[in-house]
């Protein structure tokens, strides 16, 4: 067997292993992130302003520029 | 037919579940931002499933399993070139797509608006646009020919005394369904579906795959790879795989092209924090390997089933891509055959209800609004991005009536794909280089887009003139050159210009230094 063939048996069994585990663990923080995401749609005020417009306020930065619909 | 009664009961109850699931989250859809963006609320997992359910469509299944039945395990070395270069600039520097976070921008053109000019944003809405829908319009060709033949459905059937073709019926419906999740609750319902679709998808990827494991064995799969592959099913450089072209775009490409890809964007967009944009990078990436790993099963399983011959009567060139579906649907027991078909009818939905999302919102966000005077209402904003998800479905539906598919899937996506780079090096510029022009801008974009759009319109509609072995003159011999340019060649073209012309016309342009960090 070449050195070729041993790579891509080699990284085929650790990536289909990986894929594997992965899925549990994402399946099931992934219901978690759901109820999260509903939880925090429920209860955050809607920005009508955070429409995708670009509005320069004089003098933002990157830190205080604050778009609407944020945290 | 290939399915038995109970395979389309056990669809029927996996495809109800998702569509209640969509048709729930229409509630939570209150404006634009939760539209768009679900509320930038989506934590790690979430992103995650719902990004393995949409970075893996039905076409990408057709595609790697083509893949896998014509190179065996060469994708696998392609991956990682392509994801050891994610995984360094983008999964542990956070390189772009932090600082674009920060930015809290929606779409990817706004961005350029902040950046550059509201007519950059036009362009790259108009470019992404375009080259986004016209990316996607294959999805549903080769989606719909693929569970054709996993089915074993006939080519046509008659309906009110009138022949019409399977393929197109299947298009019409699972485009609509792509369309419903979309159209209903925006974001909120493509996350909430494609995370269900996910599940779906990962348990037939391992069920499938185990299958074939059983039935062929790893020492008959490697038997069918070294008798009618050799070398290239496993070395990526030889002669007969990729090459060093496809290697080269593999590792030039994933930059721009992240940077580029609204899908990603939109995602990277939706995210509680910066930080999870580094983290979903790299685990994303890996998992896709994986993913990309139990696919290629299919497809070396179908070549040692059922060997390297063109069966007679079947397309040499779409054979590859479909015999993997022919082969799984003859080897899958019942009930399980039914949850692979919901698996597939997911993996196309999530893909396609995701991009319907990302290239209305461009439409609407960066083409249309930009050239209203008055800002749009947040309920006709939202109703306009529902009326763009029904129009670009409307035009899947008519590019999918007329497109005959000249080459590979893969090649396609390449080419049609590689239009956007030029927007990702103007991303680039924009958040790292102060010198970095708007004219520089306009030119890359622009230049990136045309050439593969010129390439793709040249096989079209020139290419079927000339042969390879035909000898021409003048405009027809540079026209039977162009028309054989292969698609990574194109591909790097379109990337290599771009760049260049991009840094010599902002070095060339009048120095006004742009603080980045004001925007």
């Amino acid at each position: 067997m070449d050195a070729w063939m041993v790579v891509t048996y080699t990284l085929a069994a650790v990536f289909s292993v990986f894929f594997t585990i992965m899925t549990v663990v994402v399946t099931v923080g992934g219901i978690k992130d759901l109820k999260f995401l509903f939880k925090t749609l429920k209860e955050q005020s809607i920005d009508e302003t955070d429409d995708g417009r670009v509005v320069k306020p004089a003098g933002a930065t990157l830190s205080d520029r604050g778009q609407a619909g944020d945290e | 037919m290939n399915l038995a009664w109970a395979d389309w009961v056990v669809t029927g109850i996996c495809l109800l579940l998702v569509l209640a699931g969509g048709a729930m989250c229409r509630h939570f859809v209150r404006g634009v931002a939760d539209f768009i963006v679900a509320g930038r609320s989506v934590r790690k997992y979430l992103l995650l499933s719902t990004g393995m359910a949409e970075g893996l469509g039905l076409i990408s299944i057709a595609s790697v399993c083509q893949e896998g039945f014509e190179r065996g395990f060469g994708l696998i070395v392609y991956s990682l070139v392509s994801l050891s270069v994610n995984i360094v600039v983008f999964g542990i520097f956070g390189f772009a797509i932090m600082r674009y976070r920060e930015l809290k921008v929606m779409t990817l053109p706004q961005f350029y608006e902040m950046r550059y000019s509201k007519g950059v944003r036009l362009t790259v809405g108009l470019v992404t646009g375009i080259s986004g829908v016209v990316n996607m319009a294959i999805f549903p060709i080769v989606g719909a020919h693929f569970l054709k033949r996993f089915v074993g459905l006939p080519d046509s059937f008659a309906m009110f005394g009138q022949d019409v073709s399977t393929q197109f019926a299947m298009m019409v419906i699972m485009l609509g369904m792509a369309c419903f999740f979309a159209f209903l609750g925006g974001m909120v319902s493509v996350l909430l579906t494609d995370f269900i679709q996910s599940v779906l998808i990962a348990v037939v990827l391992i069920v499938t795959t185990s299958i074939v494991l059983y039935e062929i064995g790893a020492t008959g799969m490697h038997e069918a790879l070294t008798e009618h592959r050799g070398d290239f099913a496993f070395n990526p450089f030889s002669s007969g795989s990729y090459g060093w072209k496809w290697m080269l775009l593999t590792f030039l490409n994933p930059i721009p092209a992240y940077l580029a890809w609204a899908p990603n964007m939109q995602k990277i967009a939706s995210v509680d924090e910066p930080k999870t944009a580094k983290l979903i990078v790299w685990l994303a990436g890996l998992m896709g390997v994986g993913r990309t790993v139990l696919i290629l099963v299919w497809g070396i399983g179908a070549l040692a089933y059922l060997g390297p011959e063109v069966p007679a009567g079947e397309n040499p060139q779409e054979w590859g891509r479909y015999a993997a579906a022919d082969y799984i649907s003859g080897v899958m027991p019942v009930l399980i055959k039914g949850v692979a078909l919901a698996g597939m009818i997911a993996a196309f939905i999530s893909t396609v209800d995701s991009y319907l999302l990302t290239w209305a919102s461009i439409w609407v966000n960066d083409v249309i609004a930009p050239l209203k005077k008055k800002p749009m209402s947040p309920r006709g904003h939202v109703w306009a991005l529902r009326l763009a998800v029904l129009a670009i479905t409307l035009f899947l539906l008519g590019f999918a009536a007329v497109y005959k598919p000249e080459e590979s899937i893969m090649a396609y996506i390449v080419v049609t794909g590689s239009m956007i780079y030029g927007a990702g090096i103007a991303v680039i510029g924009g958040l790292y280089w102060k010198r970095s022009t708007t004219a520089a801008a306009y030119v890359a974009v622009t230049v990136c887009c045309a050439i593969p759009l010129v390439d793709v319109i040249l096989k079209q509609i020139v290419g079927v003139r000339f042969s390879p072995e035909g000898s021409y003159e003048g405009f027809a011999w540079i026209a039977s050159r162009l028309v054989q340019l292969e698609s990574p060649t194109v591909g790097l073209i379109a990337l290599l210009s771009s760049t260049v012309l991009f840094v010599g016309i902002s070095l060339l342009g009048k120095r006004r230094e742009q603080a980045v960090d004001r925007l």
